[in-house]
C-alpha cells in the first residue's frame, strides 16, 4: 500500500501546480524533508490567516487514540492565487482527507508542514512547497 | 455589389471572432484539464508591452501593481521567469563586509538567521528590502508630487515626496527611512537615510548601521516592466558601496490581497529549536 502511494507521487507532483517557494521562513531549519509521509484522518478546521494558513486533522495513532494535528500551508495570497479557496477546506470539514506532510524538528510534535492535501472528492491540492524535491 | 462586400466582411469578422472565442474556451478547458484541480496556469515572461506610459508632466508613470520577476504573477513552476534578475546576465557582487561584520554574520547559526529575519518576526521589510526580498506584489500610485507604495506584504505603505525636497532635519529612524526623491531624466532617484536598524538587507544576516544610506533608482522602460536598482552605503559595516543588479518587476492587473501577519507560530518553533540545540551542546 505504502509503495503504491509512493509510486503515485511523481504523477501527483507532475499534475499539479508547482509549489510556492517563497516561504517567509526557511523550511529546512524547522522541518525535516526526510520525514515526510501520507497522513489520513478527518479534516476539522482551518485558520485562514497569514503568514501561514493552518488546517487541522484528527489522526489516529498506533494505539487507536485520536489526536488533532496542525498542518502548515503557505500564505492566504499564495493559496488564492493558486486557485484554492477557504471554501475548499470548509466543504471538507468532517470528511476523510490525506495530507502529504513533513514532520518538524522540534517544538510541537503534532505539527507538520503540508505539501499536498487530497480531499474527500479525490482532488489533490498543492498547499505547500515540494519540500521533498528541494523547494523551500 | 458594395453591400454584398460589406456582408461578406461582416460574416468573415463574425467567423473570426467565433473561432477566437472557441479557441480561448478550448485553451481554458485544456489548461484546467492538464493542471488538475489545484492549478496554476504556467506563466511566461511578459512581453515588453507598449511604450513607457507618461504622466501629464512628461515623467514616466510608475503606477501599477507589480510582481517580482517577469511573469506579472506567481508561477514557481517556471523559476527563471520568477527571478528578479539573471545572475549570468547581470551578476551581483556579494556585500563587501568589513571583517568584523563578516565575522559576526559567520558566527550566526541557521536558527539565528531565522530569528533575525523580519519575515519570521512579522516586522516590516523596510527599505530597500521591500524590493530586494519581497515575494509579494507592490502597488505604486504616482501623483504629481508623490509616489505612494502599497505593499501587500504586511499591508505596509510608504509615501515618497518626488518634488526634490530635502531630508527632514534630524529624522527619527523608521523602517522605510526618510526619503528625498527627484527625477533624473526618466529615473526616479530616491535617497533614503534613517533606516531602522532592525531591518536586514538580505535573508542571511546583512544587518546595517545607523549610517546606512540607500539610493534607490526606479524606471519603467516599457509598459510591462519596472526596474529597481539600489546602492547601499554603510561606512560602519561595508568597505565600499554595494550596488544591486537591476531587479525586474512586471505588471499585473490583480488586486492586492489583505495581509496581516496575525498567526505567526514560527518564533516559538525556532526558540524551541534553539533551546534544543543549547541543551544538546551542554
Amino acid at each position: 500500500m505504502r509503495h503504491r502511494v509512493l509510486l503515485r507521487l511523481p504523477l501527483v507532483f507532475g499534475l499539479f501546480m508547482a509549489a510556492p517557494v517563497f516561504a517567509h521562513h526557511t523550511f529546512s531549519v524547522e522541518y525535516d524533508a526526510a520525514k515526510c509521509s501520507d497522513m489520513t484522518g478527518t479534516l476539522t478546521k482551518v485558520d485562514w490567516q497569514n503568514p501561514h494558513v493552518y488546517f487541522y486533522v484528527d489522526l489516529k495513532d498506533s494505539g487507536n487514540q485520536v489526536a488533532s494535528w496542525s498542518f502548515e500551508a503557505v500564505s492566504v495570497a499564495f493559496l488564492k492565487r493558486s486557485g484554492i479557496q477557504r471554501q475548499d477546506f470548509v466543504d471538507n470539514f468532517g470528511k476523510v482527507v490525506t495530507v502529504r506532510a513533513c514532520l518538524g524538528k522540534g517544538g510541537n510534535s503534532r505539527r507538520a508542514a503540508a505539501e499536498t492535501l487530497k480531499m474527500a472528492d479525490g482532488r489533490t491540492l498543492r498547499v505547500g512547497s515540494d519540500y521533498e524535491h528541494g523547494q523551500n | 455589389m458594395r453591400g454584398c462586400g460589406v456582408r461578406v466582411c461582416s460574416i468573415l469578422v463574425l467567423a473570426i471572432l467565433a473561432a477566437a472565442c472557441a479557441s480561448r474556451a478550448a485553451d481554458a478547458q485544456e489548461k484546467k484539464k492538464s493542471s488538475g484541480d489545484s492549478f496554476q496556469p504556467k506563466l511566461h515572461a511578459l512581453p515588453k508591452g507598449g511604450p513607457t506610459p507618461r504622466t501629464a508632466d512628461g515623467h514616466p508613470d510608475l503606477s501599477g501593481v507589480w510582481f517580482p520577476g517577469t511573469t506579472g504573477g506567481y508561477d514557481t513552476s517556471n523559476p527563471p521567469a520568477q527571478r528578479q534578475f539573471d545572475p549570468k546576465v547581470t551578476p551581483e557582487e556579494k556585500p563587501p563586509f568589513q571583517p568584523w561584520a563578516a565575522a559576526k554574520i559567520k558566527s550566526m547559526t541557521p536558527v539565528d538567521f531565522e530569528l533575525g529575519r523580519a519575515s519570521v518576526n512579522c516586522m516590516p521589510r523596510g527599505t530597500p528590502s521591500m524590493f530586494l526580498m519581497n515575494p509579494y506584489p507592490t502597488k505604486l500610485v504616482q501623483t504629481r508630487d508623490e509616489l505612494i507604495q502599497l505593499n501587500e506584504l504586511n499591508s505596509n505603505f510608504r509615501v515618497i515626496h518626488t518634488d526634490g525636497r530635502a531630508h527632514t532635519k534630524n529624522p527619527d529612524p523608521t523602517f522605510n527611512g526618510d526619503a528625498s526623491a527627484h527625477w533624473d531624466g526618466d529615473t526616479l532617484v530616491i535617497d533614503v537615510i534613517a533606516i531602522d536598524e532592525r531591518t536586514w538587507n538580505n535573508f542571511v544576516g546583512w544587518f546595517h548601521s545607523d549610517q546606512e544610506h540607500v539610493i534607490e533608482r526606479l524606471t519603467r522602460p516599457s509598459e510591462n516592466y519596472l526596474v529597481y536598482q539600489v546602492t547601499i552605503e554603510d561606512p560602519k559595516v561595508l568597505t565600499k558601496p554595494w550596488t544591486s543588479a537591476p531587479r525586474q518587476w512586471s505588471l499585473s492587473h490583480e488586486d492586492l490581497e489583505e495581509y496581516y501577519c496575525t498567526n505567526n507560530q514560527e518564533v516559538q518553533q525556532y526558540e524551541s529549536l534553539k533551546d534544543k540545540d543549547a541543551g544538546s551542546s551542554k
